[in-house]
């Protein structure tokens, strides 16, 4: 399996004729449209790096099938950051703002799949902020969970974890 | 007119996909990060979210409990004394005056409860 990936990518890579940008990454989104950054940006993405590392170079065009076009300029701009040494609370806090929830899980199952450590740590951050404090059905919702217990062992669980709902923030209308 | 038609058919696609839930098909140990950023107390309710999710919690080795977030005590201690018994490897020991600490004897995890509980805390 990992022959037939490798090789779908080297007939990526030749299509790549400027030699001038050969020293870019193109990274490739789920949805076709062709990124290009510099390999220190690959260097923030585990996965896109060791692809690299396991080509000698050779391969520079990277498809990423399960990142939209839609999510990667996220994740280019946060490593862009990371290697500036620009990643304050500031910016972190701008950035999270731009965000809605669904965008907040994408970019957390992009983050887990580029292996970003640090994306993924200020995600999981983000989320449990956006789920902190909130009723059952507001974070079934967030995650889009099914309930799969028997209406007999919800109502145990409900009765025994009681003490945790006190308190918890009224669901808001539009919470996307 | 057939590249909107196709865009249109990539958004509803897109919409379909983001209606999965693919949070819940990762490794436990994402779910388990997700869960150490999380207050002690919702962190225990994400149990009830679903059969996956049940068992995620009782993975946090530090939960902090202080009696301000906790308003109906009674009902907490229920679920405490509950919880010990079903962790037979823990063992409840008193670290100070106004904390009890409980770590387990089991080498391989330390369960440190820091309960900040009035009650809790008169001898």
């Amino acid at each position: 399996m990992a022959e037939e990936v490798s090789s779908q990518m080297n007939s990526l890579s030749i299509s790549e004729t400027n030699p001038s940008s050969s020293a870019t990454i193109s990274l490739v989104s789920g949805d076709d449209i062709v990124f290009k950054v510099e390999p220190t940006i690959a260097k923030e993405m585990e996965t896109v790096q060791s692809f690299i590392d396991e080509t000698d170079g050779k391969i520079t065009t990277i498809p990423l099938p399960n990142i939209s076009s839609h999510d990667l300029p996220y994740v280019i701009e946060y490593c862009e950051k990371s290697i500036a040494g620009k990643i304050t609370k500031e910016f972190e806090a701008e950035f999270v703002k731009k965000l809605n929830n669904e965008e907040v899980k994408e970019l957390f199952l992009a983050a887990n799949y580029l292996n970003i450590k640090k994306l993924l740590d200020f995600l999981s951050q983000v989320i449990a902020d956006r789920i902190a404090n909130k009723s059952v059905e507001y974070v079934r919702r967030y995650f889009g969970i099914e309930n799969d217990f028997t209406p007999e062992e919800e109502a145990k669980l409900r009765e025994e974890l009681a003490w945790t709902f006190t308190g918890v923030d009224p669901d808001d209308e539009d919470e996307n | 007119k057939s590249s909107t038609a196709m865009s249109h058919r990539h958004r509803l696609r897109l919409r379909i996909l983001r209606k999965v839930d693919r949070i819940s098909d990762l490794p436990n140990s994402l779910l388990e990060h997700i869960l150490s950023f999380l207050p002690t107390k919702d962190t225990i309710a994400t149990s009830i979210l679903s059969k996956r999710w049940k068992p995620i919690w009782v993975s946090q080795l530090v939960f902090y409990l202080d009696g301000t977030s906790l308003q109906d005590t009674f009902a907490f201690r229920r679920f405490f004394n509950s919880f010990i018994t079903t962790r037979d490897n823990i063992t409840p020991y008193p670290s100070s005056h106004s904390t009890l600490n409980l770590a387990t004897t089991d080498t391989t995890t330390t369960i440190l409860f820091m309960l900040h509980l009035p009650e809790w805390s008169k001898p």
